[in-house]
């Protein structure tokens, strides 16, 4: 009792009900955009529905129909193929490149620039440049594989095992000046002391970053690593735009399949499902990293 | 606040009085135009999917049909991409246009639930549309279970598209009429190409779509079935099928007489054909208008070559359907006869866009005109009567794209036809269902 008259003074009170009434608008967005359509995916995941007929209620059976689907395991490990390839590259490169570009090279804006177009190019523009330079048989690409004496280039998109690289590579290239600018953001934050430090202590080159750098920037890491992990279980665009999932379904990611039953087969409630389900596998990746990171990222 | 102070209780009764009349002011306004009598105009709403060239010749249409009507108003609803995926969310959301732009591939999946109203009793108390109008096996295509579900506006059917520069450039006969698969290959692998340097094909006798809606034909005329009687078992795997189908893909693979998936690249197999790389190209009519502006060769059309059981053609058609739920179905009715209507359908069909549903346009000069190409157009005509409707299944989307993920690699030579549809008779039978 004496727990709820606290509460309705609090709101009561003029300073919070204000706050509350500002942040409604913002609240409400969220409550109509992202609550509601939760909670109502979760209720159709368990009906067979296809927009035109009454939906029907079955239970957990869109869970059990795709726990026994193949397709589900093979578009699964097409995914996590996908993501573990980008977010190993989308550390890895622009981690090298903002190091890089964190000397006082000449041109140094020039370059930071250039790597960071691709981030506001529309993904649209992207796909369709991309597809072009990945033509077997007129792309520039290949053109440049065969003048460098390569007889038999791959034929990127239209060849199963080489569609998914070509994806990963313009998904990389994509987000490599993003992740640059964060991995610049963390590195201008290291204080000079230390290397000064370090290199009275007769520290060079390599050994500077790999016992200075690298460590000071594992929050940072951690951050992209995490992200990356999200957004790329989620891909989408790339696929719609430059694939549909083809050759042979071997570019068939979670997304795009879940799409294409909502949105091409009607099946909303196997869609449902599928978007739970992944909903389930992000919750836990995310979960791990959060666990794991007491044993490689540092704290000052 | 001091405003509202100081017009508080030291305030004059004149000055009172003013303030009254300023505050009624706006209200005697509001008053008025809310008063007026209010127009009796009845709303209905219109859905179409359609390029630039069909939205210009519907606006006017419905410009002209709202002049002779003016207690209607039509509101169009034109959605040129994923169209039926808006439809379905206009149903779910209980908001289907009154008037609907539906081709027969879809249908089924309305019908099931009731989305159309059954319009024979409409065209039978009509004084403008007549049934004996239209090709029976447009009607056809436009029922569903006995009910005529859409008034037709076109057919469409599959015809092969040729290069009459390059036909005679390396000398080869034209196709004639009754010509057979055997004269056709024959007829391809002249047209074929190679280059003198690198031996890369340089022309192909012809380019190849990968869907069903292309290859069907094929299928038809060498007396090959997609399901059986009732639709209900898969039978695309059955001999006759395969080997029709098996052919189709030869063309690409054994006999490479018409581009793979990597050697066309970004190129759409049409545009393969518009660049002269490819000697002929199969498919519908609604290539013509873009064909008359782009193509910069003499070109016409002719029939697909027999199989074991003649030349027969697929059937589909797309047509205009009045939701069940409409509020307004004899104004949406009177839409649909004055689209339907004979000289909407001559403007549609000048174009070159469509195969007209109404025989007597269809066979009147506004389509068979001969000062623009295609000469040969009574061809899509002649084709009508043997045609075999597509099967109508309400999983359509999911049976097609089963199929074409089966035939994939036959497409690239890495599979048989049969064996790649053995392998998925078990599913799309469970799709039939």
């Amino acid at each position: 009792m004496n727990y709820w008259n606290n509460l309705k003074y609090k709101i009561l009170s003029k300073d919070s009900f204000w706050a509350i009434l500002m942040i409604m608008p913002a609240l409400l967005g969220i409550l109509i955009f992202t609550i509601i359509p939760v909670i109502g995916s979760f209720i159709i995941s368990l009906t067979r529905w296809n927009l035109i007929s009454a939906p029907k209620f079955v239970g957990l059976k869109n869970y059990t129909l795709l726990i026994s689907d193949p397709l589900f395991y093979k578009v699964l490990a097409i995914t996590s193929l996908y993501a573990v390839s980008v977010v190993f590259l989308s550390i890895i490169l622009p981690l090298i490149l903002a190091v890089a570009l964190n000397q006082k090279i000449k041109g140094l804006a020039l370059y930071r620039t250039a790597y960071f177009l691709p981030v506001i190019t529309p993904m649209v523009v992207v796909a369709i440049v991309w597809s072009w330079i990945f033509d077997p048989s007129n792309g520039i690409l290949n053109f440049l594989l065969t003048k460098t004496g390569i007889t038999n280039p791959p034929l990127w998109l239209f060849d199963s095992f080489w569609a998914l690289i070509a994806i990963i590579i313009v998904s990389v290239w994509k987000n490599i000046g993003y992740y640059m600018v964060i991995f610049l953001a963390g590195l201008q934050a290291i204080p000079d002391s230390l290397y000064e430090a370090a290199e009275i202590d007769g520290a060079t080159g390599i050994k500077k970053h790999l016992n200075i750098t690298l460590p000071l920037m594992t929050p940072t890491i951690f951050f992209v690593c995490v992200m990356s992990t999200i957004s790329s279980f989620q891909v989408f665009d790339l696929i719609y735009l430059m694939t549909e999932g083809g050759p042979e379904n071997s570019t068939m990611v979670i997304v795009y399949w879940l799409y294409k039953n909502a949105f091409e087969f009607f099946k909303l409630g196997y869609a449902s499902s599928i978007a739970y389900v992944l909903f389930v596998i992000i919750l836990l990746l995310t979960l791990i990293q959060w666990k794991l990171r007491k044993k490689w990222v540092m704290y000052e | 606040m001091k405003f509202l102070k100081n017009t508080g209780y030291g305030m004059t009764l004149k000055k009172a009085y003013s303030y009254i009349i300023l505050l009624l002011i706006p209200i005697i306004i509001f008053c008025l135009v809310s008063c007026q009598p209010q127009e009796k105009k009845v709303k209905i709403s219109f859905s179409t999917w359609g390029s630039e060239t069909e939205i210009n010749i519907i606006k006017p249409l419905i410009k002209d049909f709202e002049k002779l009507h003016p207690d209607i108003k039509v509101e169009l609803i034109h959605i040129p991409q994923n169209y039926f995926q808006k439809i379905h969310m206009l149903v779910a959301a209980n908001l289907v246009p009154d008037v609907i732009f539906i081709n027969n591939l879809n249908l089924p999946v309305y019908a099931s639930g009731n989305i159309f109203m059954d319009l024979n009793s409409y065209i039978k108390k009509s004084d403008k549309l007549k049934l004996d109008d239209y090709f029976p096996e447009s009607i056809k295509t436009m029922s569903y279970k006995n009910k005529l579900l859409a008034i037709p506006r076109d057919i469409s059917n599959i015809v092969l598209y040729y290069n009459k520069d390059l036909f005679d450039r390396y000398k080869v006969n034209y196709p004639k009429e009754n010509w057979t698969q055997k004269g056709f290959l024959e007829t391809a692998k002249k047209l074929t190409v190679y280059s003198n340097e690198n031996s890369k094909i340089e022309l192909f006798g012809i380019s190849l779509e990968t869907k069903p809606v292309y290859w069907l034909p094929f299928i038809w005329s060498s007396g090959g079935k997609l399901f059986n009687q009732d639709n209900k078992a898969f039978c695309l795997d059955n001999f006759d099928s395969c080997n029709a189908l098996q052919f189709y893909a030869d063309l690409r693979n054994k006999y490479h007489v018409a581009p793979k998936s990597f050697e066309s690249g970004n190129n759409t197999m049409a545009q393969l054909f518009i660049q002269q790389k490819s000697a002929m190209y199969i498919s519908g009519r609604w290539n013509v208008p873009k064909f008359r502006e782009d193509l910069k060769f003499n070109w016409d059309i002719a029939q697909l070559p027999q199989g074991q059981k003649g030349s027969i053609n697929s059937i589909d058609g797309s047509g205009w359907a009045i939701s069940s739920s409409t509020k307004h179905p004899k104004e949406a009715w009177m839409l649909i006869e004055y689209l339907a209507s004979k000289n909407s359908i001559i403007k549609f069909a000048k174009t070159g866009l469509i195969v007209p549903a109404n025989r007597y346009v269809a066979y009147s000069n506004d389509f068979l005109e001969v000062n623009l190409p295609p000469k040969n157009s009574i061809v899509f005509l002649k084709i009508i009567k043997n045609a075999v409707p597509t099967p109508q299944i309400e999983r359509w989307n999911e049976v097609t794209d089963s199929i074409n993920n089966a035939l994939e690699p036959v497409w690239d030579g890495k599979s048989t036809v049969c064996k790649s549809l053995k392998a998925i008779k078990n599913d799309v039978n469970e799709l039939l269902e």
